[in-house]
Formats: structure tokens, sequence, C-alpha cells
């Protein structure tokens, strides 16, 4: 029998909820929240996903170097067939292989030097400095560990997240220096990049979609702040480009709750 | 007048070797006519010969391309940000040595000993993407899960997957359990990567709880290969 109750959610439902990509209906939720079998099938669904994917992911993939020497063509034979049978099962490595052939067959040797060699554009990592407890807009979600307030050198950036009227978040920002000599708007026009947190390059080159492509992109305004919406739930990565340093921002997670 | 004969390039110091192939690039990144001899008897020196010092050699001339490589991979953002430019750099020429002698490759023209170069660092780049994304999105970051599991001192890691796939018995769980567990795939992404084998979402959904149905009838099994005791 699929369901124990006439209005608990079928395997089906449970399953989209345990993989995140399905919502229950009205009733079907209210029963889920009461329901201690429910709630444990959907336990099982979620451990048991979690588990085999935390112990099998990619562990038989040949590493990506020899996926490379593979496509130059310089494997030795027994490697060659053995990685040739392997892409016909395993969409992520059909997918790095054919980035892969893509890359080299443009490959330059002598490449014009990239601009951000050339500015030497430094990087440095935002140091988180306090999680404030109460947030400063309407509607905070419940996630954990909102506000923050991070810092890199002189620069110091306030985040929170907000949930809007439709439910869509959005993340905030304001960003200032502790440089008594910087203005104001020192920060004016600075663009804001957000990124997924790293997924497979497979996934990620999707639709032409370049790894590199900001999620969002936004400037800083006249005052120092920051806006970025809407966000779905997720793990981001956020990038401040000054005109001589990045501040990166890691562990950004967006949690819909 | 006096004209200057370098001596051939196999007995030539390493200094002006090393003088020359720094030339060579510069005509090389100019687009002028060159001569790779000098760049690849250092390659040569350095990997047939094992002479540390043309090793050296090897890593200063050709270390600053490595990193416009780097600079210029469509991934460089995301991976600079999981490692330095100079790890990048250190385990590319690493990796190319121990290949290099593993396969007894030589080379006969400077284009393929830095294809060869630049495929290292390519395969680092996306090893140090699939680490960090293993870590990230497929570790178990609940309590009560076992870090490392004790399953991999007694079971490697075919045997683990060929063990569960015993547990299947159609090859359409079998299939649909490869891609959820091995590759990682949430349903959807399963229907729009590989829609010839799984055009519908909710037939994912219902045989994945059969597969899950399936391995914990073999709960036992299933915590000996996986080294998990709360299946």
């Amino acid at each position: 029998m699929d369901r124990p109750h006439a209005l608990a959610p079928s395997n089906e439902e449970l399953m989209s909820v345990a993989y995140n990509e399905g919502t229950l209906p009205a009733e079907e939720r209210a029963h889920l929240e009461q329901c201690s079998i429910c709630q444990q099938r959907l336990a099982i669904y979620m451990r048991t996903n979690a588990l085999l994917r935390a112990k099998l992911y990619r562990r038989l993939c040949p590493s990506a170097v020899d996926l490379n020497y593979y496509c130059l063509g310089v494997v030795p034979e027994e490697r060659r067939i053995s990685i040739a049978s392997h892409l016909l099962d395993c969409p992520l490595c059909a997918d790095e292989v054919a980035e892969i052939r893509r890359l080299q067959a443009n490959f330059d040797p002598f490449p014009s030097i990239p601009d951000s060699l050339r500015t030497a554009v430094r990087r440095l990592l935002a140091t988180l400095v306090v999680q404030q407890a109460h947030p400063v807009t309407r509607d905070i979600t419940p996630s954990a560990g909102w506000p923050r307030q991070y810092r890199a050198e002189a620069i110091d950036l306030s985040l929170h997240i907000s949930r809007e009227s439709n439910e869509e978040i959005m993340l905030l920002g304001i960003i200032t220096s502790t440089d008594s000599t910087a203005t104001v708007g020192a920060f004016e026009g600075v663009t804001v990049d957000l990124y997924q947190a790293p997924r497979p390059l497979s996934v990620q080159s999707e639709g032409d979609q370049e790894t590199t492509t900001p999620f969002l992109s936004t400037q800083v305004d006249d005052v120092g702040n920051i806006l970025l919406e809407p966000i779905p739930a997720g793990d981001y990565i956020m990038i401040i480009r000054l005109s001589n340093l990045e501040v990166v921002i890691e562990g950004l997670t967006i949690d819909h709750g | 007048m006096g004209i200057t004969m370098d001596a051939p390039v196999s007995q030539m110091n390493l200094s002006l070797l090393a003088d020359r192939c720094t030339d060579e690039i510069k005509r090389h990144r100019r687009k002028e006519p060159f001569d790779d001899r000098y760049c690849l008897e250092i390659f040569r020196r350095a990997i047939v010969e094992h002479i540390d010092q043309s090793w050296s050699i090897l890593q200063q001339c050709f270390g600053e391309i490595v990193r416009i490589w780097l600079r210029s991979h469509p991934s460089s953002d995301v991976a600079l940000l999981r490692d330095s430019e100079e790890n990048y750099v250190a385990q590319t020429f690493t990796r190319f040595w121990h290949a290099v002698h593993d396969q007894h490759l030589e080379f006969s023209t400077l284009h393929s000993a830095l294809s060869y170069l630049h495929a290292t660092l390519g395969g680092i780049i996306i090893d140090t993407l699939r680490t960090y994304l293993r870590s990230k999105e497929f570790s178990l970051p609940v309590a009560g899960f076992p870090e490392e599991p004790l399953v991999q001192e007694h079971n490697d890691d075919l045997t683990t997957w060929e063990s569960i796939q015993s547990l299947l018995p159609d090859e359409r769980e079998r299939r649909l359990a490869y891609l959820l567990y091995y590759c990682g795939l949430k349903p959807r992404e399963i229907v729009i990567r590989c829609s010839k084998e799984f055009d519908d979402v909710k037939e994912i959904y219902r045989l994945s709880h059969n597969i899950i149905e399936r391995l914990r009838r073999n709960r036992e099994r299933l915590r000996w290969l996986l080294g998990d005791e709360e299946i």
C-alpha cells in the first residue's frame, strides 16, 4: 500500500520532498507535520539517499588528470579501453571529457597574459567576525547565523537576509571601511558577484553557462548598500570586486526553512 | 667580424640553454619564428636524464606559463577559492613528473610537451573541484554518521558498488541507482541529462522508493557494506 493514511503523501510525493524537488499540497503538508509515521518515511528516504551518495559518489571515476591524458591519447591501451567503457555509463565523466576536448582543441601554449595577471589583483578571504543575535529587517527567515559581520583588512561587511511578501529571499549588505580617510561613497559602483558553490563541472556547463558566470550580480550603491535577489535555497560564495582587491565571502548558506 | 657559434644543443651548458629557452618563449609569445630545440633539450635533460637542476630550470622557464593557463581556465575563479596559484603550479609539475616517468614519455615537439603539462593542470583543477564538491555536497553532516567508514578497510569501492548492484535485480533500478547515488544526480537532473533513459520524474521517484525498499530488506548486508549502523 502506497499511503498509510488517506491524507498521507504518496511514496513518490515524499521522495520528491526528500530530494528537495517538490512541495506537498497543503493538506498533505499539514498531515506530515502531525504524523510520525510519515515523518519517519521521509527520514528514511533522506537518510538512505544521503548515505548512499556519501559512500558511492564517483568512487570509481577515473581522475580528471587521467581523463585529460585519455583525451590527449597518451594513456596505455588497457587504461584507454577501461576509461572508454566508463564514459558510456557515467554522464559526469562524459561531460567532463567533452569539456576537456573543447579546451584541448583550443589550446594555445602561449596565450596573451590575462588582465588579472597584469594588474595582480589580490584575493582576500573575508573573516566572519560576528553573527548578530537579531535581524534588522522585516520578516527575517529563521535560518541560523544571520545577520553576519565580515572583515577583510579595512573593509567591514554586514550581511543579512530578508523574506519578501512573495516568499522570495533577498540578501542585503552594507559595506564600509574602517579607514577614516575613506568617504561614505568610496564603494559606489563596485561589482558584487554571487556564485553558487561549486557543482559538478558538467552540471555547471549546462545551457552554455560558463562555470565562472555569477549566479547574481549587482553594484554597491552610493551609501554602500548591496542588494541581491531573488536567492533560492543553497550555498553561495560572494566576491566583491574592488579595483585592486577581491574580497571573497564563503559559506553563505541560504535556507528557506 | 666575429661569428659566435653555439655548441650543439646537447652539449650546451644549462644556464645558456635556459637563456635560449627564455628567448624562444618570448618569440613564441610575439608569434615570431622560433627554434624549439633549446626548450626541448631542457625537457629531455629533466625527464630522460633526471638532472635535478634541469628540472628546476624547467619549472622556472614554464612556471609562469602554467600560471597564465590557470588564470585562463574557465574554472579558475572557483578553483582559486579552493587552493592557491602556487599550489596548483607546484602540483602540476609534480604530477607531470610522475606521469612522464610512469609512462616513459619523451616529447618530440615543444607543443606536445606543453600540451601534456596543460592537460595535467586541467586535470588537477577538475580533481580539486570534484574533491570539494564531494566534501561539500555528499558528506554526511549530521552527528551520528561515522566520519570514515570502517568498510573501506575490507572492501574496496568496486566491491561495494557491485555488492549493492547485486541487491537490485532489475536492470532499470540498477541504472537509476548508479545515476542517483554514484553520479549524485537528483531525479530532475536525470530527466534533463539522461532523457533517453528516463523521461518521467515520477517514475524515478517510484523506482527510487523501490530501490530503497529493496536495499532495506537487505539491511544487514548494507550495513556491512556501507559501514553504517543506523541504516
